[in-house]
């Protein structure tokens, strides 16, 4: 087992899973467990007659368990795994039995079949020409129709916004959320659901703070910028086209993904992620530094509410594996191809050394796509401050130019400094960072928090 | 001028185009005019709106990072080195956890001569239990001591260290007039064992004009190093304003037995105890004078304590500020033979011996611990109802010295064990047991061992179907056991108890709870090993 107590107990779903697995790391709950290079096994014994098969793969810290519980992990996959951590002389090394052998199998041929399904989407499968000649009329005809559903939208949101700015912001202020909510399902309906999202996120702007005019205007601007762009997008180069059209709902299929992304094979370090929830959805951003060429790359997973990520990423983990990068203007989003266990290895976090540097590189990435919202931010050399005062955290580099720190573990980030610099992960959004992780002497530690 | 560019356009934006009569001036004076003069735009509110959007990202790509006001001195040096990484992940989690075996793994670090890696500062500083404290200031490091200077909640830590010096730091004086109160305290605490009349000298200088609660924690202080030097200070107390520090002031004019407060005690217990004919006679006043309160005895008749009537409360609280060896020396008989003279029929029976346990206790009387515990648990046998040992009797225990604790906790071991089928005398055994001071020697601890196991062998499913509680008192002693049993006994008790299993289908509350408790203490003894190996004495 490579990850430590506190990464296990990150992988609860939530604080009950987690506190009843750490009652199951205990020897007495479990039978024939054991251990092998790919994975960790053992039987607990729960209410039921039968003991519960508990099974770990080692590759991707991912587990199985007969139980009936919906939890993923549940807390038998987390009390073995941390009975591994506390206890690991418990667990003998093995061959693994006929039900955890299987399972290896098993998911070792959904993955193959997976990667199959994605290279024969990459051929061209061999189709007749009048099926292929259909298929491409109808495509072309769905196409065709939600280019008109989406303008028709976009109008209407433009309407909506000239009438707010004509009747004076003033007036928002008291609007309730249905206002906002509203205009955001009229571009649902115009199949246009990214940039309803968009919309969505205003209603959080009024009475936020005594500057919310500035934000509302600036974001309203954004928007109509956006669909500005939006109408012209013959006119810009087909890289921000992706980007601006993604960023109104029409999303790149697999395929297209698959044809046109950039594949990058390396060595991730997990920097860290963070859960959002809305809308009984959860997204999870999770930020990723290859070791060797240096990129940063962003994974977005969303599930509904109590459903359970499809993949596992523990911050400080690392990862050996392909990215699929979405093709666009500044690619960041990616998705993980193919993924092996990583052996233990030094971090070396590639980044700006001044925040003035870092500051270009977000003049320049926002020069490229100008609605980037949230981008990585790696500061190689900077010291934290902690104004008693003001209570502010801030991140300092060697010519005395600061950032504001808004979250993350900043009291153990305080602690691994001493006042000295260090290497700091961030993601950066509206001109604040929210800490991710601090490398010193090649060893990364998260500190994104829970 | 970016803010200013935007000004203009929030501004028309709130008030809203259909409001502002002249044509308004959206120019933002950046390049941004030229960019979106191209975009078309036929409405007013459509060109301010795409204006302000990319005068929105001009901004955001132009952000310029504020400067910092100055960073603060980094940390000294450590002069300890880093525990091994072993060490460090089982601390992190007994520190989370905050362990039962956490006071040990730090004492076993301190032993070392190592320190606390970084990352586990933040937890470690706030722990807190005193006594986990006191174990943690030296292991914290520097980084950790210049870490603590940052947060408020964590200036326990410079207290902790100047208590914990060898003697007053250089800089007492400066401490003394403009520290924080937990350092000032911990620094009068050392002042008291080091420079006595440095400390009566400080206390004195501030007393007046001190709050009642710092009052409080100074005079606490003079417990250490009590003498009759302090008798005139204490004895102005009795006369405080706040009754937690004239409590303190009783208290500890106790302690000085040749204090006038002491002779005034003596003198009104001699007067309502007397001994004739073989028994002790008591005579409590009918009326209270109030000119006694002062001394911390109760005027108000209604003042009753635990269904005592008020004559009884008046005769325990006037016998506990006696120091009780004043009664073998005042009738020249042992402890045990003036219980027997109190006689059970004496109606101030309980009044007495709450009065000298209470007494025996306060003056720390060695040889009265013993015979009052017996006592205590002889009548707690013969009461009608069943009742659990009262709190002061488990503290007598306490009191008893740690040789004598331990002769009798081993002689009930070995020769009275509790077995599974009789548990008589179980609470008497327990506090013997949980008395023995830890860590326990090896002896002992084989000892212990040897009678849990026998005692877990014993257990069948029938015998705690049968739902008597023979299984609890050996369980109540675990808590105490994990921690006591000595360094070179914990590898044989890590090996698991051989217990009926839980039958199918069927509750048995008592098994469940002997498998729990039983497996609990293996779990942790495993722990325990893992952290004698990774820091070996």
């Amino acid at each position: 087992m490579r990850l430590t107590n506190d990464q296990v107990m990150a992988l609860a779903p939530d604080p009950g899973s987690a506190s009843n697995g750490k009652k199951l790391a205990n020897t007495r709950h479990w039978k024939n467990l054991g251990q092998s290079d790919v994975a960790l096994w053992g039987e607990c014994q729960g209410s039921g007659k039968d003991p519960y098969q508990v099974r770990v793969d080692l590759a991707t810290n991912e587990s199985s368990c007969s139980c009936p519980s919906r939890k993923f992990p549940c807390k038998h996959g987390l009390g073995l795994m941390l009975l591994a951590i506390s206890t690991p002389a418990a667990i003998p090394s093995g061959e693994a039995p006929d039900w955890v052998q299987n399972w290896l199998a098993k998911r070792a041929a959904t993955k193959a079949k997976q990667e199959a399904k994605q290279e024969a989407a990459q051929s061209d499968a061999p189709v007749d020409e009048a099926t292929a000649a259909q298929r491409a009329k109808d495509q072309a005809k769905r196409a065709a129709q939600r280019e008109a559903n989406v303008a028709k939208g976009l109008d209407r949101l433009d309407l909506w916004l000239t009438d707010m700015i004509r009747n004076g912001l003033a007036d928002v202020e008291g609007k309730p959320v249905s206002f906002w909510e509203g205009a955001a399902k009229q571009l649902v309906d115009s199949q246009a659901g990214t940039l309803a999202n968009r919309v969505r996120q205003l209603a959080t702007i009024p009475r936020s703070g005594v500057n919310w005019p500035h934000q509302l205007v600036s974001e309203l601007g954004r928007l109509t910028l956006l669909t500005a762009a939006y109408r012209r997008a013959d006119a810009l180069d087909p890289a921000l086209r992706d980007d601006v059209r993604q960023l109104i709902g029409w999303s790149l299929g697999a395929e297209e993904i698959a044809a046109r992304g950039e594949r990058v094979s390396d060595d991730w370090l997990i920097l860290g992620a963070f859960i959002e929830e809305e809308n009984n959805l959860r997204t999870q951003r999770v930020w990723l530094q290859g070791a060797t060429c240096h990129r940063n790359a962003l994974v977005l997973q969303t599930k509904p509410f109590n459903t359970p990520f499809d993949e596992t990423f523990v911050a400080g983990d690392w990862l050996t594996g392909t990215l699929l990068f979405w093709p666009g203007a500044y690619p960041l989003r990616a998705k993980v191809e193919h993924r092996d266990a990583t052996p233990e290895r030094a971090s070396a976090l590639q980044g700006s050394d001044s925040i003035e540097g870092f500051l270009g590189d977000i003049s320049r990435a926002l020069a490229r796509q100008p609605w980037l919202d949230r981008l990585p931010c790696v500061l190689c050399h900077v010291t934290p401050i902690y104004q008693t005062a003001g209570t502010r955290w801030l991140a300092s580099d060697s010519s005395g130019a600061a950032l504001p720190i808004r979250k993350g573990e900043l009291w153990k980030l305080l602690a691994l400094s001493g006042g000295y610099p260090l290497a700091i992960a961030c993601e950066w959004e509206h001109g604040a960072l929210a800490l991710l992780g601090a490398e010193i002497d090649g060893h990364y530690y998260p500190l994104g928090g829970a | 001028m970016a803010a200013s560019n935007m000004d203009g356009l929030v501004t028309l934006a709130l008030v809203g185009t259909a409001r502002h009569r002249s044509s308004a001036d959206t120019a933002t004076h950046t390049p941004i005019d030229d960019l979106t003069s191209t975009l078309a735009a036929a409405e007013p509110e459509r060109a301010l709106l795409l204006r302000a959007g990319a005068l929105a990202v001009y901004r955001q790509a132009g952000q310029t990072a504020p400067a910092q006001i100055g960073a603060p001195t980094p940390a000294p040096s450590e002069t300890r080195p880093l525990c091994s990484p072993g060490a460090a992940a089982l601390l992190g989690r007994l520190l989370k956890e905050e362990n039962i075996l956490l006071p040990e793994a730090l004492a076993r670090l301190n032993r070392a001569g190592q320190r606390l890696p970084f990352d586990l500062l933040p937890d470690a500083l706030n722990i807190m239990q005193d006594e986990h404290r006191k174990l943690l200031a030296p292991v914290l490091g520097e980084r950790g001591r210049w870490l603590s200077h940052f947060h408020t909640e964590w200036d326990w830590v410079e207290a902790t260290l100047i208590e914990l010096a060898g003697e007053l730091p250089p800089d007492a004086e400066d401490i003394w007039q403009e520290g924080k109160l937990n350092q000032r305290v911990a620094l009068l605490r050392q002042a008291r064992q080091f420079a006595p009349e440095r400390a009566r000298d400080w206390v004195e200088g501030v007393w007046k004009q001190e709050k009642a609660d710092t009052r409080e924690k100074l005079i606490d202080c003079y417990e250490i190093n009590l003498s009759p030097e302090d008798e005139a200070f204490l004895e102005a107390a009795l006369d405080d304003r706040a009754q937690a520090v004239r409590a303190t002031a009783i208290r500890l004019l106790m302690g000085i037995s040749t204090s006038a407060f002491a002779a005034r005690a003596i003198a009104r217990a001699d007067a309502v105890l007397d001994y004739a004919n073989g028994k002790l006679v008591a005579r409590p006043p009918k009326d209270f004078p109030a000119a006694l309160a002062r001394d911390g005895l109760p005027v108000n008749t209604r003042e009753n304590q635990k269904g005592k009537g008020p004559r009884a409360t008046w005769l325990t609280v006037a016998l506990a500020q006696v120091n009780p060896t004043h009664w073998q020396e005042r009738f020249g008989l042992s402890p045990d033979a003036l219980i027997e003279a109190v006689g059970e029929k004496n109606e101030w029976e309980e009044a007495i011996r709450d009065g000298w346990t209470q007494a025996a206790q306060a003056h720390q009387a060695t040889a009265w611990m013993l015979p009052l515990w017996r006592w205590r648990h002889a009548v707690e046998a013969n009461a009608k109802h069943y009742s659990h040992s009262d709190y002061s009797t488990g503290q007598l225990m306490g009191g008893v010295a740690a040789e004598e604790r331990r002769r009798l906790a081993l002689d009930m071991l070995r020769r009275h064990p509790l077995t599974a089928d009789d548990s008589s005398g179980a609470q008497q055994w327990n506090e013997a047991v949980n008395s023995v001071l830890a860590p326990w020697d090896d002896e002992f601890s084989q000892a212990y061992l040897a009678g849990l196991y026998a005692f877990a062998g014993q257990l069948t499913a029938e015998l705690l179907a049968q739902g008597a509680t023979p299984v609890v008192p050996w369980l109540e002693t675990l808590a105490v056991a994990q921690v006591a049993l000595a360094p070179s006994c914990v590898g044989s008790a890590t090996r698991p108890f051989d217990l009926p299993p839980m039958p199918e289908g069927k509750l048995n509350w008592q098994l469940n709870y002997a498998h729990r408790q039983l497996g609990d203490f293996t779990n942790t003894m495993r722990l325990r090993q893992r952290l004698i190996e990774e820091l070996p004495d």
